[in-house]
């Protein structure tokens, strides 16, 4: 287990490393983040809608589509330059290439989100008072169970010609249950709720981290077979 | 207090008319590519 | 294994049988739903969509967790027909949620007021077909079959599972959908006539579904049988 561990954090070590040297998902997704939230400021009638309502549903429809955009990245230098096979040849455990891409994922997807809440906060006015620990809380439980089914159909999109439209059109279904909590739950932290009132949306959430990451974690050797 | 039923047959002949076409149209689609297949025997 | 010619035939042969029996069977439905069961006072005629629009969602549904489970036991078992009858179930589970799609905005418009509500029940279908046409997107753009397979296979597991968690945070949202009148532990809210009814539709669209995707998944393993015979 500490030995998949520490593959899987070479491997998205690495990644992150590659990125990090050209930086274009990176750039693209929080460009996405920051514009879609100039939009969303503009694609309402400020005098009925008040941006109070909107910000949660705002807040996470930027989340998930920044992350989406990030996805595919994941796997397009292994499919360039073949790459995969190296991978699968090297004494890296199966499951680490899985649990790698993932940990890498979440840390583009995470950097995303730090970007995005702050400009987030400031263009749309919003009071953040004491909820900020509640809204990382539910940051993370809404983004880890999608980010690994992400992950998953990364993998097998880009082995497709339409990458960029097959992995919205699998993962967008995956994307409405974290989504209806997380929003749930922001909107009450927003509007002052306590925390723990939360516990029963931050359950659902936390459990469909756990069968999701599960799940895929099992499923994906079995994409890599030859 | 409503003593006789709403008047919103048409809903329902609109219903029953989509299921039976697109029933009758899948089955016919099936049949087709099934003649198909079965007549390069 | 690799399936032949014949069993192919047969297997289709069957399906169209029973899809034969199962269109009689609409048939009838329609008839007893027409003529022999009342119509209900509050609700009036649009009442009647219900006879069609639930035993199309359970065929939708059934198709859409044998899809899963396929995928799940191809993944276990790697059998080639697996993944084949996975793919007919996914096409003929598209028609059935594309029935559900169409006739419980017709059914809701009437009943509720309204043509579309976010419910449980109405997103599910959404999202299902969403699935399924993914699910044959997906398929359509993988070449090589025991990629494509694998790839499906982990699309349907993943896709079922998902139903629990979509079921339930969408329903903690408030529901304008009618509460399932069948799965009361005592008797169901339902008069005789009208009950009779629906298990006979329920029963007829269970056959279509069978006739159909036993059909569908004949054409496939045809298109397998060729394609080995030609390779030969």
């Amino acid at each position: 287990m500490i030995e998949v561990l520490r593959h899987a954090l070479a491997l998205a070590a690495k990644d992150l490393r590659v990125e990090l040297r050209s930086r274009t998902a990176l750039v693209s997704a929080i460009a996405f983040a920051a514009l879609v939230l100039v939009i969303f400021n503009f694609a309402r009638d400020p005098t009925t809608v008040s941006s109070r309502d909107l910000a949660p549903s705002v807040l996470w429809v930027t989340f998930t589509f920044a992350a989406m955009l990030t996805f595919n990245r994941s796997f397009a230098l292994e499919k360039e330059n073949g790459a995969m096979d190296g991978l699968l040849l090297s004494p890296v455990p199966r499951g680490a290439i899985f649990l790698g891409k993932y940990f890498a994922n979440l840390g583009f997807v995470v950097t995303v989100q730090a970007v995005t809440l702050p400009l987030f906060v400031l263009f749309f006015n919003v009071g953040l008072g004491g909820a900020l620990p509640g809204l990382l809380l539910v940051t993370v439980l809404g983004t880890l169970g999608f980010v690994a089914v992400g992950t998953v159909f990364a993998s097998m999109a880009v082995r497709t010609r339409f990458a960029d439209l097959m992995l919205p059109v699998l993962l967008l279904p995956f994307l409405v249950p974290p989504v209806i909590g997380a929003v749930q739950v922001t909107t009450r932290l927003l509007a002052g709720r306590p925390l723990l009132e939360q516990a029963g949306w931050l359950r659902i959430l936390g459990v469909y981290d756990v069968v999701f990451l599960t799940v895929c974690a099992m499923v994906f050797p079995s994409l890599l077979d030859e | 207090m409503q003593t006789s039923p709403p008047d919103n047959g048409g809903y329902m002949i609109a219903a029953y008319l989509i299921v039976g076409v697109v029933i009758l149209g899948y089955a016919l689609s099936l049949l087709r590519r099934a003649r198909t297949a079965l007549r390069r025997e | 294994m690799t399936p032949t010619p014949e069993n192919a035939a047969a297997t289709i042969r069957r399906g169209l049988l029973l899809s034969t029996v199962g269109l009689l069977g609409l048939a009838l439905v329609y008839l007893l739903a027409h003529r022999f069961t009342p119509i209900e006072v509050r609700q009036g005629l649009a009442q009647k969509i219900f006879y069609v629009h639930a035993p199309a969602a359970w065929a939708a549904m059934l198709a859409f967790a044998l899809v899963g489970v396929c995928g799940g036991l191809y993944l276990w078992l790697r059998d080639p027909r697996l993944d084949l009858f996975a793919e007919a179930s996914a096409e003929v589970g598209l028609v059935f949620g594309l029935i559900m799609l169409t006739t419980g905005p017709i059914w809701g418009k009437p009943i509720w007021g309204t043509w579309w509500t976010w419910d449980a029940r109405l997103t599910l279908t959404l999202l299902l077909v969403f699935l399924f046409v993914g699910y044959r997107a997906l398929r359509g753009a993988l070449s090589d079959p025991a990629e494509r397979a694998r790839y499906s296979a982990v699309v349907g597991i993943l896709g079922l599972m998902l139903v629990p968690f979509v079921h339930l945070s969408v329903y903690l949202f408030r529901t304008l959908h009618p509460q399932p009148v069948l799965l009361k532990p005592s008797a169901p809210s339902m008069p005789a006539p009208m009950l009779r009814t629906l298990l006979t539709s329920i029963a007829v669209f269970t056959l279509l579904y069978v006739g159909f995707a036993m059909t569908r998944y004949g054409l496939g393993l045809m298109r397998e049988a060729r394609g080995a015979a030609d390779a030969d």
